[in-house]
């Protein structure tokens, strides 16, 4: 079952997401973290993805759009542990590089 | 000998029905093939053309079917999927990558990136996007 969490921790904010990020879920989940956008209690977002089992096109294009909303409003923005199956979405549409990836939550706090 | 299995799924084209559709295809195919990146790999291409069928196909307030026939070619070494709707086909077929910041766009790039082969075939108002991938041989769990 999918499920999302946010969590605040200093001037990071954590989001996670366990299942499939998928055309089914994406327009739901945008609704949710629109907003965010206009927060300014953070500079850092993180998005967990340790626990995303499937990505998609529609999860890719959920993914690219926040990264350019948050520069946008001057955040940055990571992908924390990423699960083989999102590294592997993500690597054969050459976009791995594209994200900031960390590989822990801690190594977050080394990005503001 | 015949050793082409083939398997026939349909249902409502649905986002949340295809992708249960997509499920059960790979549910068989994973009793064919045990390499977990392969079977990834084959279940990202197969949602993609059937979440598009699902999306685009028929216009609002119009319904209709999605179906997947998969071909097992055990002597091929090879998987085939015939993805198909009822509706108005698909228009835009450009499976060039678009820019980093495009935030859609990507779908059949990456059926075109996981398939060896993809081609999109019309007959009467039954429309279909066909793609095959050749197996390696060490990726077999059980050929019949």
């Amino acid at each position: 079952m999918e499920k999302m969490r946010l969590e605040k921790q200093k001037n990071i904010l954590f989001f996670s997401y366990s299942g499939e990020l998928t055309l089914e879920v994406c327009n739901d989940l945008k609704q949710q973290l629109e907003p965010l956008f206009d927060e300014d209690n953070f500079s850092i977002f993180g998005a967990d993805l340790a626990e995303t089992t499937f990505l998609d096109s529609s999860g890719i294009g959920f993914l690219v759009s926040l990264n350019n909303r948050m520069k946008q409003a001057g955040k940055t923005m990571a992908l924390v542990t990423p699960s083989q199956q999102v590294v592997k979405t993500l690597k054969l549409v050459l976009l791995l590089s594209y994200f900031k990836v960390v590989d822990s939550r801690a190594a977050l706090e080394s990005l503001s | 000998m015949n050793r082409v299995q083939r398997y026939f799924f349909r249902t409502r084209a649905t986002t949340s029905n295809s992708r249960k559709l997509v499920k059960s295809v790979m549910a068989v195919l994973t009793e064919f093939l045990h390499d977990e990146d392969t079977l990834y790999s084959l279940d990202l291409a197969l949602t993609e053309a059937c979440f598009n069928a699902a999306r685009h196909a028929y216009d609002q307030g119009m319904e209709g079917d999605v179906e997947v026939a998969l071909s097992v070619d055990c002597q091929r070494s090879l998987v085939r999927f015939a993805v198909s709707d009822w509706g108005r086909g698909v228009s835009d077929k450009d499976d060039s990558l678009p820019g980093e910041t495009a935030v859609s766009g990507r779908g059949f790039f990456i059926i075109a990136q996981v398939a060896d082969k993809v081609k999109w075939v019309r007959r009467k108002n039954k429309k279909s996007c066909v793609f095959s991938k050749q197996i390696a041989e060490g990726l077999w769990k059980k050929c019949v």
